[in-house]
């Protein structure tokens, strides 16, 4: 009983990486953290979340691969969000 | 007693030696500003349509504007301007730090200099005094040891110093101007106008307070920026213009492999937070600028690369990283400061010897041309060596140093195809096949190729917030280039040569309104938005102008073919700029500028913007009055 109780629920999570102007949205948690990741989560979910305003991000990527906010990514995944930058 | 300005520009006869001042009244101040306001309306009227570049008839002109010097985030840059010996056509860059402010603060608004001195030179303008001095000791020295030099010879430590390096004196088409060490006007090979000229520096001091009309405005205005300016511009703060990195490879708009590709395998390795991370060991910022964008950094061996000379830009990582196809994060940043310490053009050099190793891949080129070294892509010893030698004209380096038009020139054997530049001006690091807009804006810059007086569509497809001012009220995907599209490049070109009028700083995020209001306190003028809209479009008119009179026409404004390939690989696969939309954009540009299909102004939209009496410069044939067929 004592050992059921104390086995770690496993904590799904994914990597968010956060790009351009969008560390102040974060909470103080800088560019790059972990994020808990429920099931049927898509990406656009993650952002209000993280309390990230949607028209701030410009574009995503699902492990380095540019894709949609629909996207629903897997545990382990890394979530890039951008917002729009500029030249220079 | 004006605001903003002092009344004075000095003209320096190199030849004989002699200093005079300009006057223009209040007048001719509120129509060219300054920046390339003045360098614009001075290589119109004084320079004849064959000036050669490197002769003593060119002019090199320092323009501050009317608010450089004045105590605020952006104020500190200046332009710099003169016949381009690269693109052969009308040339100009600015360049941060503090050079600028402290050349408005030593009471001068601009310096034109003429002729070519009999022995090397530099000028040092100290609170209203200028004088000519000898500059043998400093010549064939790198730009760290001239600011040693001249501090110790002036007994000052606060002097600052705009020079063109060994590349410039050595005639380099791809010099930059230097400010102060860590800032560089590199665009239009200007360090080579100054060489030719054997103007080697000019060393500004300067105490005095440019007069503004409403201090407390000003101050206010000021301090609104030191407590705002994290809220859009944190990212620029922490990793620099390196910011943008990840965010354009990921979108396929890297140039890659000499823009054979648009996604870059290496990115991370070359990105803001790896420099961040790995080399970065300080922030470092221009006169009055609470952002800190500049990067500071340090290697330790091989490159041992020395912090006294900042750190690379996004620019410098594109050309000399994912562009000649090397991911060496710590071989960039020695680039950079080679480049930094020569005074050349990073865009330029490292866009060339991509170039270079794109000629060296398909055989055009041999180890027996390049003196030995393997240039190809991803060699990053290769790359290093060949900026040391295009700065000294050694060698291999004496055929790029000329820049990569005409080094294809040279090489033959169907080498044009390789060199990737407009008008002769190699093309930076934004890909048109991304941004549909920008490809326009390179195609009808009248400096070659250019990515700041530009469009970035890729800040427009979300949020237009910034730009409703101007009526664009809706977002626009980045690959749109329909007649919308080309209104919003046509504004954006027009704040931005506005920015280069005033001459701020477009890092700093003023808003329009804000912009406006920072004129009008430094000022006091009752200006409007219009009025620095027309400003910042007066002064590409007069560079149209100048180069229609040099003999380009509307063929030259033409995109490189490159652009109009498909990506075969990358998240743009498949994408390609459309030669008939583009034709169709530029078209529509031509007409939205008010002038005709062959993108002449008319006669009409000259005397709409204030410059009727540029009218006797158009083409013979396009000669005729106002209000006649």
């Amino acid at each position: 009983m004592l050992l059921e109780q104390c086995e770690a629920k496993e904590i799904l999570s994914v990597r968010i990486r956060l790009f351009g102007e969008l560390s102040r949205f974060a909470g103080g948690r800088g560019y790059s953290f972990d994020w808990p990741l429920s099931p049927g989560e898509t990406i656009a979910d993650l952002i209000a979340a993280i309390g990230i305003p949607a028209v701030e991000v410009w574009m995503v990527a699902l492990n380095g691969v540019k894709t949609g906010v629909a996207t629903e990514p897997s545990p382990g995944d890394e979530v890039m969000i951008f917002s729009p930058v500029g030249g220079g | 007693m004006a605001n903003g300005y002092w009344g004075k520009i000095l003209r320096v006869n190199l030849t004989d030696g002699t200093i005079t001042t300009d006057t223009h009244s209040d007048e001719w101040y509120r129509t060219y500003w300054g920046g390339r306001g003045m360098i614009g309306y001075y290589l119109l009227k004084e320079t004849a349509a064959d000036v050669d570049p490197l002769g003593p008839d060119n002019k090199f002109i320092v323009a501050p504007g009317i608010l450089t010097g004045v105590p605020f985030g952006g104020a500190g840059r200046n332009s710099f301007g003169a016949v381009s010996p690269l693109t052969g056509v009308y040339g100009d860059g600015e360049a941060g730090g503090f050079f600028g402010a402290e050349l408005k603060r030593a009471g001068v608004d601009g310096i034109v200099f003429e002729g070519i001195s009999p022995k090397p030179v530099y000028l040092y303008v100290k609170d209203g005094e200028a004088e000519l001095r000898d500059a043998s000791v400093i010549w064939g020295k790198t730009t760290g040891e001239v600011e040693d030099i001249l501090q110790e010879e002036l007994g000052d430590k606060r002097i600052r110093v705009a020079q063109c390096g060994i590349a410039g004196e050595n005639k380099v088409l791809l010099s930059a101007v230097a400010n102060d060490l860590t800032h560089y006007a590199g665009r239009t090979g200007l360090g080579a106008v100054m060489g030719s000229k054997r103007l080697k520096a000019v060393v500004a001091r300067g105490t005095m307070q440019v007069p503004v009309a409403d201090p407390d405005k000003v101050r206010e205005l000021a301090r609104w920026m030191v407590e705002h300016w994290a809220e859009k511009s944190q990212g620029l703060h922490d990793h620099g213009t390196a910011n943008g990195l990840m965010s354009l490879n990921t979108s396929g708009g890297l140039p890659t492999r000499n823009f054979l590709q648009g996604h870059f395998e290496g990115a991370e390795k070359i990105s803001g937070p790896t420099m961040t991370e790995q080399i970065l060991v300080d922030r470092d910022t221009c006169f009055a600028c609470p952002i800190h964008c500049k990067r500071v950094v340090k290697t330790g061996p091989p490159h041992n690369v020395d912090p006294r000379y900042g750190g690379p830009e996004y620019e410098t990582l594109g050309s000399f990283g994912s562009t000649c196809y090397i991911d060496d994060l710590e071989a960039i940043a020695k680039a950079n400061e080679l480049c930094n310490a020569y005074a050349l053009d990073t865009i330029g050099t490292g866009v060339t010897i991509a170039f270079a190793m794109e000629c060296f891949e398909h055989g055009l080129i041999t180890t027996k041309d390049t003196d030995g070294i393997q240039l190809e892509f991803g060699n990053a010893d290769a790359m290093l060596k060949m900026v040391e030698k295009i700065a000294r004209r050694d060698g291999f380096g004496d055929v790029l140093a000329d820049g990569s038009l005409r080094a294809a020139k040279r090489i033959g054997k169907g080498a044009e195809q390789y060199a990737i530049q407009v008008k002769g001006q190699e093309v930076p690091m934004h890909e048109p096949r991304l941004k549909q807009g920008l490809g326009v804006g390179y195609g009808v810059s009248p400096t070659g190729a250019d990515h700041c007086h530009n469009l970035h569509d890729t800040g427009y497809e979300k949020d237009v917030t910034s730009v409703k001012g101007w009526g664009i009220l809706e977002p626009m995907k980045a690959s749109y280039l329909g007649p919308e599209k080309v209104r919003l490049l046509r504004y954006q070109v027009a704040l931005r040569a506005a920015n280069n009028c005033a001459v701020i700083c477009q890092f700093v995020p003023w808003d329009l309104q804000q912009f406006d209001a920072l004129v009008t306190a430094v000022t006091g003028w009752n200006n409007t938005h219009f009025e620095l809209l027309q400003a910042g479009e007066r002064s590409m008119t007069l560079a149209r102008l100048f180069n229609l009179r040099r003999g380009l026409t509307a063929k030259d404004d033409k995109l490189t073919e490159r652009f109009f390939q498909p990506f075969k690989s990358g998240p743009l696969k498949g994408v390609s700029v459309s030669h008939e939309e583009y034709e169709k954009a530029r078209v529509t540009y031509y007409r939205m500028m008010g002038w005709d299909d062959e993108g002449v102004p008319t006669v009409e939209r000259l005397f709409e913007l204030g410059i009727g009496w540029a009218a006797e410069h158009l083409p013979a044939a396009n000669q005729r009055e106002a209000g006649t067929l």
